[in-house]
């Protein structure tokens, strides 16, 4: 990033004197909006964005597929908090993730990949997230971000490549410091990055002289290593100065009873991280699968795998009431990007937010009618329509998703069902 | 903590009879009597050179190989306590991965995510060492010298690679010293690079050349000293394992044991087997219990706790007393109720650890830390607790179910028994085909209700009928209640080979190849021999080829083909 362009971005504050980190319990002004900034429309075109919001477990699929294609849609109970949206939104239908080999819970490797995941549920090639975020992201200091909203949730959907999932950061006040502290301007930050450079300086050399005799599987090991290391320089290497997010304090995010508060900072930090230009793709899994957590907060005692396998009483009752929480997380999403000017519209005119899940139904683990919600990404989508298809494969919807980000390519992951985008969707 | 004498201290014999044991094969006999031994003693290679492998078709050693991986969180901590004296177990580096029930890292790529923690870490145990640099570098200098700091930094290199420092190597880190502002801050900068070094990070297993039979290779001194260090004591080789390395002593079979058995003295070994039984079994989960308020009040974080540590207290008790066995492990009568559970157990208050007869108590899998771990809300979970038992403790592995079947149980009376409610749902031959293992498994623990406690009656107030059948192994049959289930389990050679193959895994860190075939069952042998007991599985795992050498022509468990 040349130092023209980070001029142009907002002011910084220390961070300090927002927020204390890891201090007393009190609430510093809890603002779910981040500051009105000042526009920098006249100097730079805003670049695109992709937010990926993914859950698990299924969906209650009578109450969140509409009743009928077409513009005209009506939202039923699940994705009712989405409403605002409606005319930004394109839903999907059947469009088949099936057969997926290798049984019940392999989607979310699957998911983004569209590999047959190995014995280890894990898919076998990169996700889509982080290959658009490879071509589109290369000049921003973080190529990605996964902010997971409890201390369960889980990045399996997030692949760097073959088996190589990449976790989730589930502690936000953790994140806030990976994201914003080297991006403060102030001195001691500065400090900081030139000691961690010349340590990384070293650590490459001795990387270098420990793969010596290794075996070639290994080495790829370590070349893993290496660009972890890589993608740390750059991040060090950047001279932008971001303004940090208030976001609530003390919130325990290791307890599920949070997962709401850990929604609302991880939201906060997401769209600040963009604001600034420090990321453009962001990844945000809720939970993981098969995950049996009592959603308490929802009045849901019930563990969320059983509910999902119909268990329990009400089970498809309480799939709905779950469902319509991740629908008000995305819808929370979308108001805070749409609340955020940026040229002559809001960040929402140019960013894309998926919402997705590797189950259609939990119950019989079906896939053939995968729950899509794409918000945005009007620069490409003809949005404010239900496109019902007929079985089209997961993967043509990747190469769409590709497109959309201005990102060439063909297929995407197994060539044989993803044979160019979907059609009917593009404006 | 114990002291160090009484742990395994009845090993030394057993040590002797392995020695001498006919039948039991140390086995490196077939695999050295043709191979060089260029560093061993005289001795030890005379005793190397014995009984060829009487076990199956293992006439010809065999062994794996294995994928360079990274240090669990678990050895991170105790690593960086012991070279450093700080604690680090209240910051969490990236999850680590698993192979089987283990935390490995093996094979895993680091992500960025794994790698910004390494650097984080790294930057906080130096600091949090410097507050006590005086303690821990020894100086005559009134103020820390470069002298001095020179010195640390090559004993705290060496161990920290666990290796001999390379020319290098020792001078790269002392030009770094010496670019900090004074000596202090030069030993903090040293730190830094060196807890984010692969070298201290990964373990690579590295070998020899024509050290073994055909392809096999036997792992170097050095690396033989990092896998004894992770399985016994979660952490890096000391100072004495180190020149055991270097003096050619881990090079025999014999010389493995030997340190073997004094690593088992350390109380380490016992933290790491408590460890190895939590990881095994899940332990850990009774900590996420949610149990409905109303029906189990008494059901609070500070018992679930509790129920955890009975778990570590009775596996602390099973080594110290001697009764380190696969029958104590599943039949015990004994309880560690402690002042922490004695009044949700009804119990007077021992002091912790103390072991008292607990009426229902059968062994591990009847503490509440299992039978609460695996149960819902309001109701005992029978499928959660038998597909468990059969994967940790069986290690039959059932397919996911079909993605076609509709499990929708809901349409089944709600007021009826689980049992007539999982009956109805088996008629279905797509859910008959496992089910029928693993249900009539659940039910021998349905005396022991989704708090843990002992019950006559069910959630809706139907006698508890605690009769099931064991399939899949060669103790198959009725039973009726857990007793009857644990002596069938306790007697099964299917069972006690997966436990051998379980601690194989934990041992070796990776999940097992063809390649390990041989040396699990060699040590399986030799747990049956020895009265199952799991000391001198630990001593028999140690000495095996799979252990000790590697296939450089295997590929490596989990690379495509």
């Amino acid at each position: 990033m040349s130092k023209e362009n980070s001029v142009r971005r907002p002011v910084a504050i220390s961070r300090r004197s927002l927020f204390k980190f890891g201090g007393a319990a009190a609430v510093v002004g809890l603002s779910p909006f981040i500051p009105l900034l000042r526009s920098d429309a006249q100097v730079v075109e805003a670049p695109k964005r992709i937010i990926f919001m993914v859950s698990h477990n299924g969906v209650a699929v009578d109450e969140f597929f509409p009743d009928s294609p077409g513009p005209n849609f009506a939202l039923k109970r699940v994705l009712e908090p989405l409403e605002d949206f409606r005319d930004r939104m394109t839903i999907l239908g059947n469009v088949n993730m099936d057969p997926a080999p290798g049984g019940a819970h392999t989607g979310q490797g699957m998911l983004l990949s569209n590999t047959i995941p190995n014995d280890d549920r894990l898919g076998m090639g990169i996700s889509v997230d982080q290959f658009i975020a490879g071509e589109i992201g290369g000049d921003t200091p973080f190529r990605s971000l996964l902010l997971g909203n409890t201390s369960h949730a889980n990045g399996e959907v997030f692949l760097r490549g073959p088996a190589d999932p990449i976790p989730a950061e589930n502690n936000p006040y953790v994140s806030f410091e990976r994201i914003f502290g080297d991006f403060t301007g102030d001195e001691e930050a500065a400090a900081l990055r030139a000691r961690r450079g010349s340590t990384i300086d070293s650590v490459i050399d001795d990387l270098t002289s420990f793969q010596a005799g290794l075996p070639t599987e290994d080495k790829q090991l370590m070349e893993l290593h290496l660009d972890s290391l890589r993608e740390i320089e750059k991040q060090l290497d950047s001279d932008l100065v971001c303004m940090t997010p208030e976001i609530e304090e003390g919130v325990d995010y290791g307890d599920t009873h949070h997962m709401p508060a850990v929604s609302a900072i991880n939201n906060q930090l997401i769209v600040s991280a963009m604001r600034c230009g420090l990321t453009r793709v962001g990844c945000m899994p809720t939970l993981r699968p098969v995950g049996n957590y009592q959603l308490t907060f929802l009045g849901i005692d019930d563990g969320y795998h059983d509910i999902s396998h119909n268990a329990v009483p009400d089970s498809e009752e309480k799939m709905v009431t779950i469902g319509h929480w991740h629908a008000q997380q995305a819808a929370a999403l979308c108001q805070m990007l749409a609340d955020s000017p940026e040229g002559e519209g809001s960040m929402l005119d140019n960013t894309l937010i998926v919402y997705t899940n590797p189950l259609e139904s939990g119950s019989a683990h079906r896939k053939t009618n995968l729950p899509i919600v794409m918000i945005g990404g009007d620069w490409y989508f003809q949005t404010g329509q239900y496109v019902q298809y007929d079985g089209q494969p997961h993967g043509k919807w990747l190469v769409s998703l590709c497109h959309a980000m201005g990102v060439d390519v063909e297929t995407f992951g197994r060539e044989e069902t993803s044979d160019g985008p979907l059609p009917e969707l593009t404006a | 903590m114990n002291s160090a004498k009484s742990v395994f201290g009845g090993l030394a014999s057993s040590l002797l009879i392995f020695g001498c044991y006919q039948g039991i094969p140390l086995h490196e006999g077939a695999a050295e009597a043709t191979s060089a031994e260029p560093s061993a003693g005289d001795e030890s290679g005379a005793a190397e050179t014995g009984e060829p492998a009487e076990v199956g078709e293992c006439d010809v050693p065999t062994a794996s190989r294995a994928l360079v991986r990274r240090l669990s969180e678990t050895e991170y901590d105790n690593a960086v306590e012991e070279l450093l004296q700080v604690s680090m177990t209240d910051i969490d580096l990236a999850a680590d991965s698993n192979s089987g029930p283990f935390a490995t890292n093996r094979g895993q790529p680091a992500s960025i995510v794994s790698v910004t923690a390494y650097m984080e870490h790294a930057e906080i145990a130096s600091e949090r060492a410097a507050s006590s640099f005086d303690t821990l570098i020894s100086c005559d200098d009134p103020e820390l010298s470069f002298e001095c700091a020179e010195s640390f930094v090559a004993s705290f290199g060496r161990r920290a690679y666990r290796r001999a420092l390379t020319d290098q190597q020792s001078a790269s880190l002392l030009s770094l010293l010496h670019t900090g502002e004074d000596p202090r801050d030069g030993v903090r900068l040293v730190i830094e690079r060196v807890l984010q070094s692969p070298q201290f990070l990964y373990h690579a297993e590295r070998s020899t050349p024509g050290t073994g039979p055909g392809s096999l290779e036997r792992l170097t001194g050095y690396s033989t000293a990092e896998k004894l260090a992770s399985f016994l004591w979660n952490s890096i080789p000391d100072e004495a394992l180190l020149l055991a390395a270097e003096n050619g002593e881990l090079d025999t079979a014999e010389g493995v044991q030997e340190h073997a058995l004094r690593m088992l003295q350390d109380p380490r070994s016992v933290d790491t087997f408590v460890d190895f039984f939590d990881q095994w079994f899940d332990v850990a989960r009774i900590r996420d219990a949610q149990r409905d308020p109303e029906l189990f009040p008494h059901f609070t974080a500070d018992v679930m706790a509790a129920m955890h540590e009975e778990t570590h207290a009775f596996v602390r008790w099973m080594i110290e007393s001697g009764n380190f066995t696969y029958t104590e492990l599943l039949l015990s009568s004994k309880a560690f109720p402690g002042e922490a559970l004695a009044d949700y157990y009804g119990v007077e208050p021992e002091a912790n650890g103390v072991a008292i007869d607990y009426l229902g108590r059968v062994g591990l899998f009847t503490h509440p830390s299992f039978t609460a771990g695996h149960a819902k809300f309001d109701q005992t979970a029978v499928v959660g607790r038998g597909a468990f038992l059969l994967d940790t403790l069986l290690c039959v592995e059932f397919p996911p179910p079909p993605a076609d079947v509709e499990d929708d149980i809901e349409a089944v009376d709600p007021s009826l028994p689980q049992r007539e409610r999982l009956a109805q749902h088996r008629e279905d031959p797509a859910c008959a085909g496992c089910h029928d293992f693993i249900d009539p498994l659940g039910y021998g623990l349905e005396s022991y209700g989704p708090d843990g406690l002992l019950r006559t009656e069910d959630e809706l107030g139907h006698p508890i009928d605690a009769s099931g059948f064991l399939r899949g192994t060669d103790q198959d049959g009725e039973f009726d209640g857990v007793q009857g289930l644990m002596e069938r389990i306790a007697a099964s050679e299917v069972a006690s080979r997966c436990a051998v193959t379980q601690w194989m895994r934990f041992a070796q860190r990776r999940l097992h190849t063809d390649g390990d075939v041989c040396s699990i069952d060699q040590a399986h042998a030799a747990f049956a021999d020895s009265g199952k007991d799991f000391g001198a599985l630990v001593l028999q795992i140690v000495a095996s080829d799979a252990f000790r050498y590697t296939d450089p022509t295997a590929v490596p468990a989990g690379v495509q083909q």
